[in-house]
């Protein structure tokens, strides 16, 4: 089977909320996956679904063939999870804490537990209490890579990370896929989920909008098309596809969605200096495409 | 969609203010409830001059009575007993609530990050530090009120005015702790520091009034120690003004000093330096229920020590206090526990029940720490790996269960030692007996509590606390009073067998076991039937 994850219809109510609605999904064997959507759109109970700590509604979710709430401690021996929101022992050293994670998982890499510490460089003999809030999220980041686990299971990891922990992190999520880990990691930075994942999902009000690669999703926002002209700028705005135009002295610059040919015939008949064209960054797409909706 | 709540105007010393209102309201109605009992208690259990003349001079002149307990003025009278009786419990349950209080308003809204969030508004660490000292009044005045109060309404053996006088001065200790705990606060970098830092200086403090009482010609230190200044006040012939500015002066001198220290120190910062490092402890990591261990072993060994202290203590004034009681007030008692025997053994049997219920307390603890676990989404943090829900459950209900009957069997051991001291002929078969019979009820007040764990955590603490106190409240009533027996079934102190006044009760003992038994099936049942629930 290829599906590592696979959610069918799952849905999750509390009380009168429903905090995921008829969400199906399928993480494929070795894929980063990305899982995007806004505060409260139900990132996290689906990934406490996926982790057996809550129990969906109606629908099934099923991690390598096995059902995540029923099956839950021998999913978890396949997988290993940076859960959000989370508090570790004040009193435990960091070491101490990735040691108890060790034991709690059955088998560790050591020699890649060493290098996660370095890389990250983490002091493990300093208590958890005396750590900053991103050396505690270093805490749980080793702690789920250091397994080796078949499935990394991500939520909002590099919360409290600088750039060059991002960076550090960035690298380990790039070697986990290159030894054919499936990574599904919940985000709200685009950047990020934009260099790591192989396909992203877009959540909002617990329901599943967009499921596809990233190329794919490129074609929801518009082309940015940048442009200098030598003397007076044409209207372009009437043109079909065009939105967002703004003129600054000799510069417009607007977004294009559907075929570019009607822009660049009127392009031909001015005097154009330089010309840029870029397509949307997963940021612009997610805030164009998603924000107007919501 | 959840309902929308009422909007109202919060600020910062509004929740300080009601928050210790609420902590004063809570002491005072124990001391109130201490006093009250205790004056009703003693109209009954001694109600002829001869019987009050004898507790008299069986106490009076008793010296490890005085150094345990505070010396004993009067006691032919209600004031002078109830005094007595209320003294060294009521100061000491009001110092530790003082330090515990202060602690959690100061140190502990720092750790949790509150005081930060408060400062990024127009006010300083001083300031804010000065604002929460003053709510301190609040929680002062509505412990002396409540208590007042509680105590006019159970009592009607003492004036108003000596109910008065008399929860002054018990809860005086409630004030310099308060203070102590402030300091504290600034010394020390976390919440538990700064208690364990300020229950040393309790521990202090009692330690040389101790001393003092020993009739070893050092009265006078009494002067060195708030336990001591109280201590004077009960002392008819002492005068009142001198340990009154005793009292005054040191309480200003601690929330000057707190004050001075908060203005010269960083937020979230104490002036010792902790340490930061250490060198890896591997010890009891190896799997969940090790784990769970590790996490039980320091507060269970704690209580572990308390109970068995207790108990040796009691032990050691069974005979001389069991010998006080007259034939007729060792009725009233036997029947309210339905015991019999002598008195020395219907001492041993209220000491059981008081082990019972610190067994209960200990039991119920655990659980509101299991919920706080969860809240914090800690519990997640293990069961994100292979570990089974109801298995680990399981076996963290199943620890505390052994702590339980652990802590019973030692107490009764403790209780023993101390008889033995004073040749008090109760064996030690029997009152080890009693102590792990003493582990029953609370077995049984677990198993319902983990069950409401398991059905609906977020209840946990509140029902928990609730049906400890319900029981422990039912069954110490009916020692001085009387309940109505169908209520009275409710309680499961009442289960209790009498020991070592009557033989085990072993149907009653199995069954509360068996049901605390299933009640933690039950609650590992529901445990993995269910969300982990945060918050």
């Amino acid at each position: 089977m290829d599906a590592v994850i696979e959610t069918t219809n799952l849905t999750k109510r509390y009380g009168r909320t429903t905090a995921l609605k008829d969400c199906s999904l399928s993480v494929r064997r070795g894929e980063v996956m990305g899982f995007l959507g806004p505060n409260g759109a139900g990132k996290s109970t689906m990934i406490n679904v996926l982790l057996g700590f809550a129990r969906p509604t109606s629908g099934v979710a099923t991690i390598f063939g096995e059902n995540s709430t029923r099956r839950a401690a021998r999913v978890h021996r396949r997988l290993a999870a940076v859960p959000s929101d989370v508090t570790l022992w004040p009193n435990l050293t960091g070491g101490e804490t990735l040691d108890l994670f060790a034991n709690l998982h059955g088998a560790v890499d050591s020699a890649y537990r060493d290098l996660l510490t370095h890389r990250f460089e983490l002091d493990p003999t300093m208590k958890v209490r005396a750590y900053s809030k991103g050396n505690r999220q270093k805490v749980l980041l080793i702690g789920a890579l250091m397994t080796r686990a078949d499935l990394l299971i991500l939520d909002e990891p590099t919360t409290g990370l600088d750039p060059l922990m991002e960076q550090a992190f960035r690298s380990s999520i790039a070697e986990a896929a290159n030894r054919g880990q499936t990574v599904f990691l919940s985000s709200h930075i685009m950047s990020e989920v934009e260099a790591l994942c192989d396909r992203v999902a877009i959540l909002r009000s617990g329901e599943l909008i967009e499921v596809g690669a990233l190329h794919e999703l490129h074609h929801l926002g518009g082309r940015h098309l940048d442009v200098r002209f030598n003397g007076i700028v044409p209207d372009l705005s009437r043109l079909p596809g065009v939105a967002n135009f703004t003129v600054q002295a000799n510069r417009a610059r607007f977004e294009v969605r559907g075929a570019l040919h009607p822009i660049l015939n009127a392009l031909a008949a001015s005097d154009v200096i330089t010309l840029d064209v870029r397509e949307p960054s997963l940021e612009e797409v997610f805030l164009e495409h998603y924000g107007e909706r919501s | 969609m959840k309902k929308a709540l009422p909007h109202r105007r919060v600020s910062g010393t509004s929740l300080i203010a009601r928050s210790c209102l609420r902590s004063g309201a809570l002491l005072g109605a124990i001391v109130g409830g201490l006093v009250g009992t205790s004056a009703r208690a003693y109209a009954s259990l001694y109600p002829t001059t001869s019987a009050r003349r004898s507790l008299a001079l069986a106490y009076e002149h008793n010296t490890a009575m005085v150094m345990l307990f505070g010396p004993a003025h009067h006691l032919d009278t209600v004031a002078g007993f109830t005094m007595f009786k209320a003294q060294m419990t009521c100061a000491i349950l009001a110092a530790i609530w003082g330090l515990l209080t202060s602690t959690r308003l100061l140190r502990g809204s720092e750790d949790a990050g509150r005081t930060a969030l408060l400062l990024t508004g127009s006010t300083s660490l001083k300031r804010w530090t000065g604002t929460t000292m003053a709510m301190f009044t609040v929680a002062a005045l509505a412990a002396w009120v409540t208590a007042s109060a509680v105590a006019t309404v159970f009592s009607h053996e003492l004036s108003l005015q000596r109910i008065v006088e008399a929860t002054t001065i018990l809860l005086a200790p409630f004030v310099v702790f308060l203070g102590s705990g402030a300091v504290a606060s600034q010394l020390v970098a976390s919440r538990r520091g700064a208690a364990s830092a300020a229950a040393c200086t309790l521990a202090l403090s009692y330690l040389l009034r101790a001393v003092a009482d020993a009739g070893l010609g050092l009265h006078w230190l009494l002067w060195f120690t708030p336990l001591g200044w109280v201590e004077q006040l009960e002392q008819p012939d002492s005068g009142w003004g001198a340990p009154w500015i005793a009292i005054a002066a040191a309480s200003v001198f601690l929330g000057t000093i707190t004050l001075l220290l908060s203005g010269s120190r960083d937020v979230g910062a104490g002036r010792f330096t902790r340490r930061t490092t250490r060198s890896p402890r591997r010890l009891l990591m190896r799997s969940p229920l090790a784990f769970s261990l590790r996490s039980l072993g320091a507060s269970a060994m704690l209580w572990g020590v308390i109970v068995s202290l207790a108990s040796f203590l009691y032990g050691l004034v069974a005979k001389s206090a069991g010998a006080t009681l007259r034939a007729g007030s060792l009725a009233h008692i036997t029947g309210g526990l339905d015991a019999s025997g002598s008195g020395t053994a219907v001492v041993l049997s209220l000491t059981s029940l008081m082990v019972a219920i610190t067994l209960s307390a200990f039991g119920v603890s655990q659980l509101a720490a299991l919920r706080s676990d969860e809240a914090m989404a800690r519990v997640d943090l293990v069961l994100m790996f292979p570990v089974g829900r109801s298995r680990w459950l399981l076996g963290r209900l199943a620890l505390i269960a052994v702590a339980i009957i652990g802590g019973g069997a030692l107490a009764g051991l403790a209780m023993w030692a101390g008889a033995a001291l004073e040749h008090s002929g109760v064996s030690v078969g029997a009152l080890v007996a009693a102590g792990c019979d003493d582990a029953t009820p609370a077995l049984a007040l677990v198993g319902l509590v983990a069950t409401i764990y398991g059905v609906s955590p977020r209840h946990t603490v509140a029902l928990g606390w609730g049906l400890l106190i319900w029981s422990a409240g039912l069954v110490l009533v009916t020692v001085v009073g009387s309940v109505s027996t169908t209520l009275l079934t409710t309680s499961v102190f009442h289960h209790l067998s009498a020991a070592p006044a009557v033989r085990v009760n072993m149907a009653s003992a199995g069954t509360m076991a068996v049901l605390g038994g299933l009640g933690i099936l039950l609650s590992a049942v529901t445990f993995s039937r269910r969300d982990l629930i945060h918050h």
